[in-house]
């Protein structure tokens, strides 16, 4: 209890201090998440909302990686990119092993089934009359997509917070392809592991507890976003 | 016939123009032509912007005084800012059709719009329809189990049985001297099958 305490008080007096080796691991988290989840949500919304309103041949076997997807492990993820970007993998020459970019490409393919997924059920959900009743209206397939995404609005927040999650809190990938470097590519999850192997439990402890802040207060902003719909009677 | 699926055998003539298996309406045609359904089907917005999403497709800008006054005719001008969903039965197939009827398309199909209601929405349905014929030109086809609204609201009348028309007559020629042993029968009240 008492570690707890000290770390709670560490924590505060990093963030009142703004040391700027904390502020810098925030940041890069912060960046590394955000662009990761910019990017997933580009991809897998609009993916998601095609395999939720569209049949076609082989959607199935398309449905089932996607699901597969959303359970595999980052640390598998990470080896993936790892290899991917290492001087003798197919992407080397981009250099971008030990960089933030490795890290955002590594979160983005652990995050993207998530939201596409989530999108996915969300957008299937929707009333099957109410997608023919706006064909009948005169909408266009890109109005009609706009629509039953707004219809299911909580269920694509629900996909982004999802895959928000499941970055934010991920280590195995990020440590493998971004090497925790400090002031480079040190994020809150790879300086807790650091700090707990150094035994500065108070620091590690900090970490966390910025780390739960941060979550706590992106996940309260996105489902207190105006209009995002309510409950169902 | 309501241009939501391609026809696989037959013709359809519309506008002096014949569409079939090989020749689709465009996007222009299909927005003459509408459909209320059975059973309703809103979004979540308000009644308002359900009402006014056939207009925001199409581009157009929205009267909000036409929609208030067909809300009005329709006794919805104390829900107008509900959210649709939440509506009963009549309600929200009253919106239905307020929202078919507000970009005043040339062909409306209502499929049994009445067939779950209660008379009193039956009755207010019925008279916006009657209402809306009297002052526009749009051709409105009617499916109904009921042969009594068929003679209230008609101006022809036929019998569809399996997929084919058996009888299309005027309404009273219909009812009075129908030529067929299937329309006979159905209008003696007797089971046709």
């Amino acid at each position: 209890m008492d570690l707890l305490i000290e770390g709670l008080q560490e924590a505060i007096s990093l963030l009142i201090s703004f040391d700027p080796r904390v502020i810098n691991i925030i940041l890069t988290s912060l960046q590394v998440t955000g662009t990761a989840l910019f990017f997933a949500t580009l991809i897998g919304i609009p993916l998601g909302a095609f395999l939720g309103l569209s049949d076609f041949p082989g959607k199935s076997i398309i449905v089932a990686v996607l699901y597969t997807g959303m359970g595999f492990p980052p640390v598998a993820i990470g080896l993936l990119v790892f290899i991917t970007f290492s001087s003798a993998g197919p992407f080397g020459f981009l250099n971008w092993l030990f960089t933030t970019r490795a890290m955002i490409v590594a979160q983005i393919i652990i995050s993207f089934p998530l939201v596409a997924g989530f999108t996915m059920t969300a957008v299937s959900s929707v009333d099957s009359n109410l997608l023919l009743q706006l064909k009948a209206l005169g909408a266009t397939k890109r109005q009609i997509v706009l629509a039953i995404l707004k219809e299911s609005r909580l269920g694509v927040l629900v996909s982004i917070i999802a895959g928000f999650g499941a970055i934010i809190s991920e280590v195995g990938a990020v440590m493998m392809v971004g090497g925790n470097i400090e002031r480079s590519t040190r994020v809150l999850t790879t300086a807790i592991v650091l700090e707990t192997r150094k035994g500065n439990f108070g620091l590690a402890i900090s970490f966390g507890i910025i780390l739960l802040a941060i979550t706590f207060i992106v996940n309260f902003c996105m489902s207190n976003l105006p209009g995002r719909g309510g409950r169902r009677d | 016939m309501n241009f939501l699926e391609a026809p696989d055998h037959g013709e359809i003539e519309f506008l002096d123009k014949v569409y079939n298996q090989s020749k689709q309406p465009s996007l222009d045609i299909k927005r003459k032509v509408t459909t209320v359904f059975q059973r309703p089907a809103l979004m979540s917005s308000s009644v308002v912007e359900n009402i006014a999403y056939p207009l925001k497709i199409r581009g157009k800008d929205v009267n909000y005084e036409q929609i208030d006054q067909l809300l009005v005719k329709l006794g919805l001008e104390e829900l107008k800012k509900q959210r649709a969903d939440k509506l009963s039965g009549g309600e929200a197939q009253r919106v239905s059709l307020a929202r078919a009827l507000i970009f005043k398309p040339e062909v409306l199909l209502l499929d049994e719009p009445t067939s779950n209601l209660d008379p009193a929405n039956i009755k207010i349905i019925e008279d916006i329809i009657t209402d809306y014929i009297k002052n526009n030109k749009t051709t409105i086809v009617m499916v109904t189990h009921n042969l009594f609204q068929a003679k209230r609201l008609a101006d022809r009348v036929g019998l569809l049985h399996d997929g084919d028309f058996i009888e299309v007559k005027e309404k009273e020629e219909f009812f009075n001297n129908p030529e067929q042993e299937l329309t006979k029968d159905y209008l003696a009240g007797r089971l046709i099958c």
